[in-house]
């Protein structure tokens, strides 16, 4: 069974007070009883010895009426309930009081107390035998002196005298007993009227001391349960409970902790609910995005698939049909007039044409799909190729390169290859018509771009450059200059994967400026 | 040009004719022999099957090979040439309109001497033809037998 926290400490309280309340209690009241104890012995000795001392004379002159005069002096004082001198043989001579008359016996004994005191056994009365003793001490003796010094009590050590000291005395010097009867009735009551009194004082205090205990234990408890019960139903898992408590000491610290942390853990799990809910939408978005992603890879592959095929499958006919038709000139040439003729060389025009678009499409498809790697490339290095190459091809033609040197860039060798390629050998064309062929490649510093191809050639008109980029797009017929309309789409596909920019500038009959950048 | 003799292989008709046609134009008039699939062209080499009763200690100078084969298509007859004792070192050259880069490396790797596309242009392709025949078949010092 679990024992409150109120419960243990007001028991703890209680039992402190409790226990010190009855230690004090004990202590007092037995100090208190021992000291007045104490004072009675001590007036009744004393009362005793003077009676002693006085009775002397009476006893010498064996004067009964002093003594008994002297009796009734002593009977005057307060408490005193019999009052007696004997002679030394312990006969009565005076005596008033509740005192039995017969002889008094006493035991005349060197070795024994002779104050005695008798208790309960007389109703509580204190009775002193002193022996009447002549001051007279014989010259050499060693008997101590009954009476101390009448100048102040300290003999040769400076001893006080003690109450029941053992006394001898000698048989020679004794000339009777003073014997006093001291009632201990007032003093037991006083005895008792003190112990009342402190123990009514004493509950009184406990009883305050208590209740006062028990209000500031339920003052201080109080918060602690507030706190327990409410981390309980949080534990038992509850909501999140708040913690009323406003007071200045270490109580209201941990109240205002504790709801501190409730705070926190709140705003904490709430975060963990928003963040979870995140979670599960971006998961969501990722599974969408997965298959988003297999099915473009599928979608790819068969792209690749039906590339292979056409590239394959789609020439084969072609070629049938250019060989064909050439056969035909070659061997029924003759047979077949010059409409005839005109007719086979437009199906293999055709049929050629339709191999380069094939070519191209194939070109542009591959390189929509293909993945970027980027390196160091060096493009005046490539341009200078491609320039070879073209002269090469064409020897009839003298065709000015200026290509500046140096010139790098950061992207796929060979797709920058094929864009440059494309571009010019673009600028190659246009420009066959030109007697003086100029072609340059170089960087643009203050333009935005990066780099630029630039020829003399035909040019075209500008409200058409846009144009110029769509596939298969065209700004002059076949007749004029042959082409499938692929390659400047196929550049700006290349430029766009870099994450560049293509633009021209062109006027007809003057030439065109390609500009890129590479991202 | 009597040397030596050619083994096209070859499933489209009209491929052959303009092929036949190109090797007569320019004098390569060696014995050629044409077979349709890659299945009858590894018969014909070995001398199974149909063509069991063929001497196949005279093996041809080149192979002129298509890969787009019914059947049995180029890269197996390449392989199944290459493991073949007899005709491991006979010179074959893929001819085929596939500009593909993973069949060109195949057909490297797989051990064929030599690539060449079709082209579409009829002058292109007869240009092709006629090299190819003089080189392989003239110039080529063929591997001992």
């Amino acid at each position: 069974m679990r024992i409150g926290l109120r419960f243990k400490w007001v028991a703890v309280v209680v039992f402190l007070i409790l226990f010190v309340s009855t230690a004090i209690c004990v202590v007092t009241i037995r100090r208190g009883t021992a000291t007045i104890r104490e004072q009675l012995n001590e007036r009744c000795v004393t009362l005793t010895r003077g009676m002693a001392h006085n009775s002397e004379y009476g006893l010498f002159t064996r004067n009964k009426e002093v003594l008994t005069s002297l009796v009734r002096s002593i009977m005057e004082a307060p408490d005193v309930s019999y009052c007696a001198v004997y002679d030394k043989a312990g006969g009565l001579l005076a005596g008033d009081g509740d005192i039995d008359e017969g002889t008094l016996k006493i035991d005349i004994d060197t070795s024994s107390r002779f104050i005695k005191r008798s208790g309960p056994k007389k109703g509580g009365v204190l009775d002193i035998v002193v022996p009447v003793v002549s001051k007279r001490v014989t010259p050499g003796s060693s008997e101590t002196s009954l009476f101390p010094d009448e100048e102040g009590g300290s003999g040769e050590a400076g001893e006080e005298l003690a109450l029941f000291q053992e006394e001898r005395v000698s048989s020679k010097e004794l000339m009777g007993f003073a014997r006093v009867g001291i009632s201990e009735a007032r003093g037991l009551r006083n005895i008792r009227g003190l112990t009342n009194d402190i123990l009514k004082v004493s509950g009184l205090v406990m009883i305050l001391a208590i209740m006062i205990t028990i209000l500031c234990v339920n003052r201080l408890i109080k918060p602690i349960q507030q706190l327990s019960a409410a981390t309980q139903r949080f534990a038992e898992g509850g909501l999140l409970p708040k913690v009323n408590v406003s007071r200045n000491d270490e109580i209201g610290i941990l109240a205002g902790s504790f709801n501190k942390m409730m705070n926190d853990l709140r705003q904490t799990t709430t975060s963990i609910d928003n963040l979870n809910r995140e979670i599960i939408s971006r998961q969501e978005t990722e599974k969408e995005l997965r298959k988003t992603h297999d099915k473009l890879k599928a979608s790819n592959t068969e792209l690749e698939s039906f590339s292979y095929s056409v590239s394959h499958d789609l020439r084969t006919p072609l070629r049938s049909m250019d060989g064909f038709s050439q056969i035909l000139l070659e061997d029924y040439g003759e047979q077949v007039d010059q409409t005839g003729q005109d007719y086979l060389r437009r199906i293999r025009a055709a049929s050629q044409n339709m191999g380069e678009l094939i070519g191209d499409m194939l070109q542009l498809s591959r390189i929509t799909r293909a993945e970027l790697t980027r390196e160091e490339v060096d493009l005046s290095g490539l341009a200078t190729e491609i320039a070879g190459r073209l002269s090469e091809n064409d020897r009839e033609r003298e065709v000015d390169f200026v290509i500046e040197p140096g010139i790098t860039a950061h992207g796929d060798k060979r797709l920058l290859g094929i864009a440059l390629e494309n571009l010019l050998g673009n600028a190659h064309k246009f420009t066959s018509k030109e007697p003086d062929s100029r072609i340059e490649f170089g960087t643009c510093t203050t333009c935005k771009a990066a780099y630029y191809v630039r020829d003399n050639g035909v040019g075209f008109d500008t409200e058409y450059a846009d144009k110029a980029f769509g596939a298969f797009q065209r700004l002059h017929t076949t007749k004029e200059f042959p082409g499938t309309g692929v390659g400047l789409a196929t550049v700006k596909r290349v430029i766009s994967k870099h994450g560049g920019r293509i633009w021209v500038e062109a006027q007809v009959g003057e030439g065109a400026t390609f500009y890129f950048t590479l991202g | 040009m009597e040397k030596g003799t050619m083994l096209l292989v070859e499933d489209n008709p009209d491929d052959v004719e303009l092929m036949l046609r190109a090797l007569k134009k320019n004098n390569v008039t060696n014995n050629v022999f044409v077979m349709n699939d890659g299945r009858e062209a590894l018969d014909w080499l070995f001398g199974e099957g149909a063509h069991s009763e063929r001497d196949t200690s005279e093996m041809p100078t080149v192979v002129l090979l298509d890969l787009k084969l019914p059947k049995v298509d180029g890269f197996e007859v390449l392989q199944r040439i290459r493991a073949d004792d007899r005709t491991k070192l006979l010179p074959v050259v893929i001819l085929t309109s596939s500009r593909e880069e993973g069949d060109r490396l195949s057909g490297y790797e797989l051990g064929a001497n030599s690539y060449v596309c079709k082209p579409v242009n009829f002058e292109q392709f007869s240009e092709a033809v006629r090299q190819l025949g003089l080189y392989w078949l003239l110039l080529n010092e063929q591997p001992p037998s």
